[in-house]
């Protein structure tokens, strides 16, 4: 029975270190000697003895157990290495396993640290701040929004010394000029701080230079590539059309692309003052007038009451005194513009923190999937290896070595695992990228890393342990006597194979809800023809625009593909102008405006359902007539609508002449709302208080071009020269409709793949774990199939037999994931006003596939122990 | 066959002389009474560890005393490869300082 060196200090130090085989006769002496001082000399003596032989020896020591060390790590490395390669398939298949679960985790990691991570690039980004403004009317809910009044900016400048610069920010998209080309371009307007502020780092030009001349202009890499080719940009001019006119520009700089984590994206870059080209200066002068993003770069971070108090502020000595009370101004950090779901998106999407977190979750199970699987799958290993371990402990193996070697053994394999599957993350990031509309780069940092290598070796070791525990707990006699006998650990497997399973199914299920449902609403009839149709971009000005439109239909009347043409202020799949009055009771109602021409209801083969639409003989339609849609009776109660009028005090005599049927000209997402078409919208406007639009109401900027598509080929070539000779100064821009509708949903089907793949993943994952319960339960009853062959027992019977065995977890399985898959779905669908059914046969068909998949797994191992010869299984004994 | 280092000599030596009573202490108490050096402990036992790796020397447990707080002691003797390696290091050494007297080192 040893006993440390209880009293001693420096004894207990000399007996940690000396780590060789000697240690029990080096520390008595020590011990014995000291005694002996200390009795004969006095125990300062033997103190200082002793201290000197432990600080004078512990070098030497030190340096010794280190190199053993080292020595020992690289056999044990050794012999783990060998006992891995002659279990080849169980490492094999852990490997994959694990292997699966870091690739999986790593890729969600670097998708939610882009999320979360957005604007962070700027130099000064805890200083720069956004702003927002709440408006509270007093008889309707509030409302926010992140686009500012033009003087905003320098009220803030002028009202807090904390302020140092303000930056504009507006975007538009108009006809671009360089030389004898034209495009439509996107392009923003930015006050002149605008490069100090924020870091897009410039590659020509200056950041306080580049944007000082009215004229100036700055483009990224890409455009200047697109604009000018090879030749150097800078100094050349080109020619934007800003309102109704275009204006020369010269370019003054060549900033980098935008990173892709970031709020602010632009291609091409003006100065702010150009606003005035195509704003009213009363527009402009109108604080509820609303149309740039204001950011301001204070000197230091500010927030809560501080910031709450100058800001109000601001509104109280600026705004003008009818609209104080119901104004509050509030700056938002540029860093949570991305994530935050309570704040409108300005110009840039944003997206919600919620699909991070979905994602984060999936990646977070699939790991723990991985890992448990790789614990269960050891534990599984090392329970056929019971024997091995009971020759070994006969042997006179010390406990702590087996330990160390079947912790080594894991260890290593969970290292090799992390490697492979960082290389298997890179290599699937492509497809990963398409999925989440992401262009994500596998950079990770130190603290990553190191995370992840924590997170591997942690798994391990966890793996290692309990098996090393358990089995080497054993006496070495019942071990090699038979098999691995107790139902611990098998019990273990057993459910969490149920749990995997279970989780499979359910994201089988998901998946294929999601499918259905993204089938169900591009497949879903809309109320008006979507095929065969070409939406073409018009961006003339006013009443230029219904020219053109005009003027195409006569070109095109002898081309005998095109059936008919129709120009209309708004398109599908994209943004409708919304309308807003006080009707004669006071109440405030809302509507969406469309502005059409004669034909846009054979167009587009929408239905008429009373009266008449709008038609050339009757002259006084553009001053006096309105069609709405049957949604728009229902919001006003009226059974039927012709004769009626809008009841809104301020509008011109005017009377509803026709009502279509509903269609649906928004996003699914949405029911159908109330719809007023006009043919010139200053009928409407004076009659109303509110209004929100992206496309001015007053341009048919979009032609609809119903056409024989399925003809002889170039048919889009045809359009495009007839565009030409009727708009030689506007690009030729165009899509299908068909497509556009289609594109509303690709976000489903996006969220639908990555659970499909999260569904093969997770599949896959169960799959091992079976595998792995398979191999042992084909072990530990090896006796048992040999005699009932014995007894005569077919091979069919016995694979039947362990069939049923392993059928019966993944039935239960079901039990557990239909449930939730069911909630969960219902959730989901509820957000959607139009949804398919409830689908039982998505649940069945899971079922079948979990089942089917199961069975093959555990085919090979079933006929291998089916087949066995019972005269060598019973020899076990 | 590689020669034996200094302490491994001077070690081999102590247990020699020591024949059944060659523990650590002993040892070393040995060595400090016969060549007046003190050795520190883990000096010796690192050497003797070694020596017993290479197969000079055998290891043999004694009892657990309360003195060395339960411990046990180790006694080690000499095998015969061990004596060889003595050997050896006689002959060599026999034959180097050959000749040279008491005069001669001056």
């Amino acid at each position: 029975m040893r006993r440390r060196f209880p009293r001693h200090i420096a004894g207990r130090i000399l007996e940690w270190i000396y780590r060789f085989s000697l240690r029990e006769g080096f520390s008595g002496d020590v011990e014995e000697e000291y005694a002996f001082l200390r009795g004969t000399q006095g125990r300062l003596r033997a103190e200082r003895w002793i201290w000197g032989q432990t600080l004078r020896g512990l070098p030497s020591l030190a340096r010794l157990s280190i190199i053993w060390s080292l020595v020992m790590l690289r056999n044990y490395s050794k012999i783990a290495l060998r006992n891995l390669v002659k279990n080849r398939v169980y490492a094999v298949i852990n490997l994959i396993g694990l292997t699966l679960g870091i690739a999986s985790c790593t890729l969600i990691f670097l998708y939610v640290r882009h999320e979360t991570t957005f604007d962070a690039f700027h130099d000064r980004a805890d200083r720069i701040y956004r702003a927002h403004i709440t408006e509270d009317p007093a008889d309707r809910d509030a409302f926010s929004y992140v686009h500012a009044p033009y003087h905003l900016a320098e009220a803030l400048r002028s009202s807090f010394p904390e302020v140092e610069s303000t930056v504009r920010l507006e975007t538009g998209r108009d006809i671009l000029r360089v030389g004898d080309r034209s495009f439509t371009q996107r392009f923003h307007l930015a006050d002149e701080p605008f490069f100090q502020v924020f870091n897009f780092p410039l590659i020509r030009g200056t950041a306080d230079g580049a944007l000082k001349a009215l004229d100036s202009v700055v483009l990224t890499e890409t455009t200047a590539e697109k604009l000018f080719g090879d030749t150097d940009p800078m100094g050349s001019r080109l020619t934007l059309k800003l309102g109704g006119d275009f204006y020369d520009f010269t370019v003054t700089g060549i900033a980098q692309d935008p990173p892709t984590r970031s709020s602010i994206r632009f291609e091409l870059l003006i100065p702010f003052e150009n606003v005035t080209k195509y704003r009213a200066r009363r527009q402009l002068d109108h604080w509820l007038n609303i149309a740039n993003e204001t950011y301001a770069l204070l000197s230091r971070p500010l927030s809560g009451e501080a910031i709450d108090q100058r800001l109000a502020g601001v509104v109280r000595n600026h705004y003008p005194e009818r609209f104080a009370d119901i104004i509050t101004l509030h700056l938002q950090p540029i860093r949570d513009i991305h994530l935050n779901p309570d704040v409108p998106p300005g110009f840039e999407p944003v997206s919600s923190p919620l699909y991070s977190r979905i994602l984060a979750g999936i990646g977070f199970l699939i790991l723990i999937i991985a890992c448990v699987n790789f614990m269960s799958l050891s534990l599984g290993g090392s329970a056929t290896r019971a024997r091995e371990v009971g020759v070994r402990k006969v042997l006179g193996a010390a406990r702590s070595q087996l330990v160390l070697q079947f912790l080594g053994e894991t260890v290593l394999l969970s290292l090799a695992a992390m490697g492979s599957g960082l290389l298997a993350a890179r290599f699937l990031l492509p497809r990963f990228n398409g999925m989440t509309l992401r262009q994500l780069t596998l950079s990770l940092d130190p603290p990553a890393l190191a995370f992840l290598a924590a997170l591997t070796i942690g798994t391990g070791l966890l793996a290692g342990a309990y098996p090393a525990l358990f089995l080497s707990r054993f006496q070495p006699a019942r071990a090699v006597h038979q098999g691995q006998r107790t139902s611990g650990p098998n019990r273990l497997i057993r459910t969490l194979v149920i749990i995997q399973f279970a989780l499979s199914i359910g994201f089988i299920i998901c998946t294929f809800a999601m499918r259905d449902q993204f089938h169900f609403l591009i497949e879903k009839e809309l109320g008006f023809d979507r095929d065969q149709v070409v939406v073409v971009e018009n961006h003339a000005p006013r009443a230029d625009s219904a020219r053109i439109v005009e003027r195409l239909r006569t070109d095109l009347a002898s081309n005998p593909e095109v059936i008919s043409v129709s120009g209309a202020s708004s398109t599908f799949a994209r943004d409708w102008t919304q309308m807003g009055f006080r009707d004669e009771d006071g109440n405030f109602r809302q509507f969406f405006q469309l502005t059409v021409d004669h034909d846009y209801l054979d167009t587009l083969g929408i239905s008429l359902r009373a009266g008449r639409f709008f038609a050339r003989e009757f002259g006084s339609d553009s001053s006096e007539s309105v069609v709405v849609n049957r949604a728009f009776l229902r919001a006003f109660q009226w059974d039927s609508g012709i004769g009626r009028r809008i009841p809104g005090p301020d509008f011109p005599p005017h009377s509803i002449i026709g009502v279509v049927e509903d269609f649906h000209f928004q996003n699914l997402r949405n029911r159908v709302e109330p719809l007023a078409m006009v043919l010139d919208p200053a009928l409407l406007m004076e009659g109303i208080s509110d209004i929100g639009t992206s496309h001015p109401p007053h341009n048919l900027g979009f032609i609809h071009v119903r056409m024989n598509l399925e003809a002889i080929g170039g048919t889009i070539e045809r359009l495009e020269a007839a565009w030409k000779r009727v708009a030689p100064l506007q690009p030729f821009r165009f899509s299908f409709l068909d497509e556009d509708v289609q594109r509303q949903y690709g976000e489903i089907k996006h969220w639908g793949s990555i659970i499909g793949s999260s569904s093969v993943f997770i599949v896959l994952i169960a799959c091992l774990g079976l595998f792995g319960l398979a191999a042992m339960t084909a072990v530990r009853r090896t006796r048992e199939i040999g005699v009932r062959k014995v007894l005569g027992a077919s091979t069919e019977g016995i694979v039947w037999l362990l069939a049923r065995e392993f059928g019966k977890p993944v039935l239960a399985a079901n039990l557990l994931a239909w449930p939730v898959a069911f909630f969960a779905m219902r959730r989901w669908l509820e957000d959607f006003p139009y949804r398919t059914g409830p689908g039982a046969e998505r649940f069945l068909l899971a079922a079948l596939l979990a089942l089917a998949v199961a069975m093959a797994t555990v085919a090979w191992q079933s006929f291998r122990a089916a087949r066995a010869d019972p005269v060598r299984t019973i020899r076990h004994e | 066959m590689r020669s034996l280092t200094a302490n491994e000599e001077t070690i081999l030596l102590a247990v020699l002389r020591l024949k059944q009573d060659a523990h650590g202490l002993a040892v070393k108490r040995q060595i400090r009474d016969v060549t007046g050096r003190d050795y520190l402990y883990s000096t010796l036992y690192t050497t003797i560890e070694q020596l017993v790796r290479k197969g000079y020397l055998d290891r043999r447990s004694g009892d657990p005393s309360p003195r060395r707080g339960g411990k046990r002691r180790i006694f080690f003797t000499l095998t015969p490869a061990g004596r060889q390696a003595l050997r050896s290091s006689f002959d060599r050494q026999k034959a180097v300082w050959k000749g040279i007297t008491e005069d001669v080192l001056g």
